[in-house]
């Protein structure tokens, strides 16, 4: 690694700590709404706000629900909000704020992003400036930046109540929760970034597009497509391409810095333009860059903090994120030295891809000459360890080991730091499973802040964890054996099936990052791609919050000399193999069929081409 | 088209809330108080000889 992607490393870290832990402490007071200090004094501000949504819906905040009634409130909230965004895109061509008089999305794309933008993944299989509408951008994309990201923090509160509680039958009052940490937590932060954002020279406008003369007429390459939109190949299996070119190019305008806020700080990622954080309107700076890198991971690393603090025990907290911090350090020491170490196949053609003052050096296909290797790699670590699934450079350009990086990112079920709330409850999940197999080991009956892990916390565990990988590899294995999965894939060879393996990695984590290559924008895509991110995320959800119940209606035991302690050292160790296991046991076949084989062939020129 | 994939997404929420519906329905069961195990060895039952004449 050079010194500057160590530097920015440490400065990454110590940013987090610093503005994470205070975060922690207002969030556990804000979801409970008992908070002193800032959290007390917000609560005293938007209290005529939060009272006036009850009064609106209807709500009774005191009313607590069992977890069937929580559950179901979350699933009926989120279905309710899929068919508004459904709706939005269906209708925008009459509806208003369309200067550029966009017509109605396509049914199977509007179902998609519905999907995609509720479960907080936000795969884009669109462009975001030739598609949306403001309205639609704003009222539908936005709303449910919020919406997705409020429901994780619910998610994993419902479930730290569980630990919290003892003879309880209620686990918390959904549409309480969801109002609290919209308003009290992504309200507040967002409003704050996004100001930040403006400052450093993202956009904020409702200015129709304009067309500007460039200096000279651009030449460039676009793939050929046939009839049905599908990209056409040579004998090969190569894209063929053909040339373009334009005197003149279009600026898109749109109120880019407020949503391009909540996506960071909600874990969305899904980009106002197509280009994502490497768009300079969306993310003009280094400075910049390195906020969106410390928004996309504080609320989840705040939020290890308010769980220590809620369940009485600040070291549960530190050790959650000690066990998340670890993880998150040895993949960036991985991706950052494999790309900086540059393209071995370029090395014979005599190609300097040694870093120096004049250049970054190291591969730099598909990455911001702004950002350089070290913001582009720490980017994709971060982006791909939480759940957001923004990018400021291509994925699909990374060196295999780069791209294997980012699988595996997400292959760990989104637990380092992950998304807001489910990298938490994800993590507590395998905590509970981490007690099990050490109480497996010495003979104790399990137990992880003094509950007892019994028969159903162990089927609901084993559902929440399994959930995820069979939608990985059950929608891979339906894409390459199916004439409609293939037809999307740019690449031949190993690359083409990590561009399949990436997409449905990243929709059932709930990612919503692409690997790029792939032509998604097709039904049998959208459509696969939904029943993934919509299970990835519900179908452990529900379990999660079956634990919540459970959990809070067993007494809570005292620890005694045999208890097992869960915020050492050693409780950390076995926390990370427990989550580097399951995530081995599940998708080493796979990756051994993409990134891995495509590592071990550059390295013999004559053999990557074969 | 529309109904096509509002169908879907109703689908969808179907077979979630059916998955809610199940894991209470789990709980409920694994909850229950099972019936004691009685320990003495059931009484034997008379098979027929089959060399007995009806």
């Amino acid at each position: 690694m050079t010194s500057h992607a160590m530097v920015l490393l440490g400065l990454f870290l110590a940013a987090l700590l610093f503005l994470a832990y205070p975060l922690g402490t207002y969030m556990a007071g804000s979801l409970d709404g008992t908070g002193r200090g800032a959290a007390g004094w917000a609560r005293r501000t938007l209290r005529p706000i939060e009272a006036g949504v009850y009064r609106l819906g209807g709500v009774c905040p005191e009313k607590e629900m069992d977890w069937p009634t929580y559950a179901l409130a979350i699933l009926l909230f989120n279905f309710l909000g899929a068919v508004a965004v459904y709706a939005l895109q269906r209708l925008q061509a009459g509806l208003p704020l369309n200067p550029q008089g966009m017509p109605a999305v396509s049914a199977d794309s509007s179902l998609n992003t519905a999907v995609a933008f509720v479960t907080n993944t936000d795969w884009q299989g669109y462009a975001g400036e030739s598609t949306m509408s403001y309205f639609t951008q704003m009222l539908g994309l936005t709303v449910q930046n919020f919406l997705s990201a409020a429901t994780g923090i619910v998610v994993a509160a419902a479930l730290i109540r569980g630990f919290a509680r003892h003879g309880a039958a209620t686990i918390g009052n959904a549409w309480v929760d969801i109002t609290r940490a919209t308003l009290y937590i992504l309200l507040p932060l967002s409003a704050v970034l996004g100001i930040v954002l403006m400052d450093q020279g993202v956009i904020q406008n409702f200015s129709a597009y304009r067309d500007v003369q460039t200096v000279e007429a651009t030449q460039y390459q676009i793939p050929r497509l046939d009839a049905a939109g599908q990209p056409v190949k040579d004998d090969q299996g190569h894209a063929v391409t053909e040339t373009a070119m334009t005197p003149a190019q279009t600026l898109p305008m749109g109120p880019v810095a407020s949503q391009e806020a909540i996506k960071m700080l909600g874990t969305n990622g899904g980009g106002y333009f197509n280009a994502n954080s490497a768009h300079p309107y969306e993310n003009p700076t280094p400075l910049a860059n390195f906020a969106q890198m410390v928004a996309i991971f504080l609320i989840p690393a705040g939020l290890c903090f308010a769980f220590g603090r809620m369940v009485g025990d600040r070291r549960q907290g530190w050790a959650i994120f000690f066990t998340m911090a670890l993880l998150f350090v040895v993949s960036v020491l991985i991706i950052v030295p494999a790309e900086q170490g540059g393209n071995p196949l370029l090395t014979p053609l005599g190609v300097d891809q040694a870093a120096g003052s004049m250049q970054a050096g190291g591969n730099m296909e598909g990455k911001e000459v702004r950002f350089g290797i070290a913001d582009s790699a720490l980017f994709a670590a971060i982006t791909t360890a939480a759940s957001c699934g923004a990018v400021n450079g291509m994925h699909d350009s990374l060196m295999p080991l780069g791209g294997f990086v980012t699988l595996w990112n997400m292959m760990l079920g989104e637990v380092v730091f992950g998304g807001v709330g489910s990298g938490l409850y994800g993590m507590l999940v395998f905590a509970l499973l981490a007690v099990f197999i050490a109480g497996l080991m010495i003979g104790r009956t399990p137990e992880y802040l003094g509950k007892k892990i019994e028969s159903f916390e162990m089927k609901m565990i084993s559902l929440a964890i399994l959930a995820t990988p069979l939608f990985v590899l059950a929608c891979t294995a339906i894409a390459v054996l199916t004439a409609d999965g293939r037809a999307g894939i740019a690449n031949p060879g190993a690359h083409g099936f990590s561009e399949v393996l990436y997409a449905f990695t990243s929709a059932a984590n709930n990612n919503g990052s692409a690997f790029a290559g792939l032509s998604a924008n097709t039904p049998f895509y959208n459509v696969l791609t939904a029943v993934a991110m919509w299970f990835g995320r519900f179908a452990v959800v529900v379990p999660v919050l079956g634990i919540a119940g459970s959990l809070a209606a067993k007494k809570r035991l005292a620890a005694t000399a045999g208890t097992m302690s869960t915020h050492g050292p050693l409780f950390v160790a076995l926390l990370i193999g427990t989550v580097v296991l399951v995530g081995a046991l599940n998708y080493v076949p796979a990756l051994a069929l993409g990134p891995i084989a495509e590592h071990l062939m550059p390295a013999h020129p004559l053999a990557a081409t074969h | 088209m529309d109904l096509l994939y509002v169908a879907i997404l109703l689908a969808l929420f179907g077979l979630i809330s059916a998955l809610a519906v199940g894991c209470a329905r789990l709980q409920i069961r694994t909850a229950a108080p099972r019936p004691p195990v009685s320990t003495r060895d059931p009484a034997p039952t008379a098979l027929p000889d089959p060399g007995t004449l009806p």
